[in-house]
């Protein structure tokens, strides 16, 4: 009879563990979604190598290096806090590493990928937003050289991205910048972007 | 008999047999007399094969349907496909648990399918519900919900695949704290334990006990490097070496047990492999031990080496001296960290540890031989070849060094060959010498015991002319 009991307590677990689990899922992206503050970031688009049709496009985060702060240095793929600068603009911008969880200010939990010099690359780990892929003009993912901005959720350092944008203008919409443009986007220093919080070239800053 | 005509035949046998025309042992003799084989009670193996096929096809057809339109479904109804395919596992794991045997067919299936399905709808989750976690995390939420179904249904299957998922997880990103990560993994492993030890007393199938020990051996394995890589005290030889003789002792003590013991001495042996590989390397012995360790690496290092003293006692006791020599090597690291760390050359440890190696190499090569023991031989010969393919890549040395000592050991292994085939032919030489005098000594004699003692003169004639002879062909 125990046995039995047993038997039964345990697939009761099983049952409660397995739809839980995919429930946490879920609920982990909802909540940030509705429970993060809204921040933007300069970046950069790519499109992973896929054999199905897929939803979403992965985004580089310009500016992904920061000095550590702290004697313990990250060993690479280990999580890492990145404190953060929160511009009046909305933009973000890193001000340095460490291995121990910031007590004040805004911060994201990203990936040390590189330490080099005191200084450590890291990847943030939400790197996909979700676009209407036959809507959005390919050129922005071919060796697309303009910066983008894209809009995110945050909340104790774990976020989502939430949109992107072309000079304010949602990407499926908008259109790609010339080459010469381009050309001209890429000389523009990143801290004037983030200073901005645009990437219209009518407040571009020549490089010194 | 025609084919058609024996058909026949063997649908009317037991119409017969039921009207009292023919009895059991005369229906039984006719069956035998024209070759009729009785129809098997299952479908045939073609038809088996052919329906799995059909079944494979079906599958693949569904994954490509869902492939193709999977993101055009919204979240939530992805959502609601994947919570689909979850509950459907569950009803299947439900029905196992109510209805099969542990441990049989139907029982391993059902967890495979269980274990499958909240995998692959896990990770569809993650996939729609993008945050980046490491993969890792996903993985463990599946092994901790699995791990209940693998016991209730006492799936050896399952558990190699619990096994196969723990030695994943120690190579995915960090999804915890680097220290949480590590003792989950040790968590997982102890959590295989009760199943692993009731499969060796009690398991049905000797097969599947090798295999789970495969799976078991290999993911102590990957915790402990996953412990040491994050732990960098500056011991990770040290504690590899113990690991590896540990895992080989255990092998050795329990040989007698079975088969299963075989992935303990081979896992084992692996270990060894790249400690001798890692030891030759130079770089290994240029640290310094004092900045990196703390005291819980120390702790783990004396307790490890006492675990090795005591293999290396029970080895002894058993008379088992190749592994008790094996078993040395951790004490052997140990004593090279502390050379190294108090200032003696890299190149003066390395040569010290390849000097243990080498004498390892011999011991085994001799005992191998002798005891015509093929493992041993083969052991021997891969710890040198380990030794010599270290030294030729290693960076520590410029190629004019590596290359002089190459070529110098070269000849020296080609002079000491010529020599050692110089000496043998002369032993050879010297052989038939014997045998043939040998040969007419017993010729002599014959021929003593034939004619009697009165030919005494013919013999002695005979053998100082045999005698000449034999200085003519040794000359």
């Amino acid at each position: 009879m125990i046995k039995k009991y047993w038997r039964l307590g345990a697939f009761v677990f099983v049952v409660i563990i397995a739809i839980l689990s995919q429930v946490f899922v879920q609920q982990r992206y909802t909540l940030l979604q509705a429970g993060g503050i809204e921040y933007q970031w300069p970046v950069a688009l790519e499109k992973s190598a896929s054999w199905t049709p897929v939803d979403y496009l992965d985004v580089k985060f310009l500016g992904n290096a920061a000095p550590i702060v702290g004697t313990r240095l990250p060993n690479p793929g280990e999580p890492v806090y990145i404190s953060l600068d929160v511009k009046s603009t909305g933009m973000l911008a890193v001000k340095n590493a460490s291995m121990d969880r910031p007590s004040t200010g805004e911060y994201v939990i990203a990936r040390a990928h590189r330490i080099h010099n005191g200084v450590v690359e890291f990847d943030i780990p939400f790197n996909r937003v979700k676009v209407d892929l036959s809507k959005v003009d390919k050129a922005f993912y071919n060796e697309y050289k303009g910066t983008l901005i894209a809009t995110m959720k945050l909340k104790d350092g774990n976020g989502v991205i939430t949109g992107i944008y072309s000079k304010g203008v949602p990407l499926e919409v908008a259109k790609p910048e010339t080459l010469e443009e381009q050309a001209k986007d890429t000389g523009r220093k990143l801290e004037d972007i983030i200073k901005s919080g645009t990437t219209e070239t009518d407040v571009r800053v020549e490089r010194n | 008999m025609n084919k058609k005509i024996a058909k026949w035949l063997q649908g009317e046998l037991p119409l017969w047999k039921e009207k009292g025309w023919l009895s059991e042992a005369g229906q039984t003799q006719l069956e035998a007399s024209y070759n009729m084989e009785k129809p098997a009670s299952g479908p045939s193996l073609t038809r088996i094969a052919v329906l799995l096929l059909g079944a494979v096809l079906i599958g693949l057809g569904i994954f490509l349907l869902f492939a193709g339109y999977w993101y055009s479904f919204s979240p939530n109804g992805r959502f609601d496909w994947t919570i689909t395919l979850v509950v459907a596992s569950l009803v299947i794991l439900g029905l196992a648990i109510w209805r099969c045997e542990p441990g049989k067919r139907w029982a391993e299936g059902a967890t495979i399918f269980y274990m499958l399905a909240l995998g692959g709808s896990t990770f569809l989750m993650a996939d729609t519900y993008y945050t980046g976690e490491s993969y890792g995390l996903y993985l463990l939420i599946v092994l901790i919900a699995s791990l209940p179904a693998i016991y209730v249904l006492r799936s050896s299957l399952g558990m190699i695949g619990y096994l196969l998922g723990a030695i994943l997880w120690c190579f995915a990103p960090y999804s915890l704290d680097i220290t949480l990560n590590v003792m989950a993994v040790w968590l997982l492993i102890l959590g295989a334990l009760p199943f692993y030890m009731v499969a060796v007393k009690h398991s049905s199938s000797y097969s599947m006990l090798v295999w789970l020990s495969w799976a078991y051996v290999a993911a102590i394995f990957s915790a402990f490097f996953l412990t040491i890589e994050s732990n960098r005290a500056g011991l990770e030889l040290y504690f590899v070496a113990t690991l590896a003789v540990s895992t080989y002792a255990i092998g050795t003590l329990m040989r007698d047990k079975g088969l299963w013991t075989l992935p303990f001495r081979t896992m084992g042996s692996l270990g060894l492999l790249y400690v001798v590989i890692q030891g030759t390397l130079l770089h290994t012995w240029n640290i310094s031990i004092q900045d990196a360790l703390n005291g819980l690496a120390l702790t783990m290092a004396i307790l490890l080496g006492a675990v090795c003293a005591y293999f290396l006692g029970k080895l002894v006791m058993k008379r088992e001296w190749v592994a008790a020599v094996m078993t040395l090597t951790p004490f052997i690291v140990g004593f090279g960290l502390l050379l190294a760390n108090s200032g003696a050359m890299p190149l003066v440890v390395s040569i010290v540890f390849d000097a243990f190696v080498l004498l390892t190499a011999f011991i085994l090569f001799l005992r191998g031989t002798m005891d015509k023991r093929v493992g041993y031989v083969n052991g021997a010969i891969l710890a040198v070849l380990a030794l010599i393919l270290a030294r030729f890549f290693d960076p520590g040395f410029t190629f004019f060094e590596r290359g002089i000592s190459f070529i110098s050991i070269g000849i020296l292994v080609i002079v000491v060959n010529i020599i050692y085939m110089w000496s043998k032919s002369n032993n050879k030489l010297g052989k038939a010498h014997e045998e043939r005098k040998a040969r007419r000594q017993a010729f002599r004699q014959s021929l003593r015991e034939q004619y009697g003692e009165s030919q005494n003169d013919t013999f002695t004639n005979e053998k100082t002319l045999s005698n000449d002879s034999d200085q003519g062909g040794l000359l």
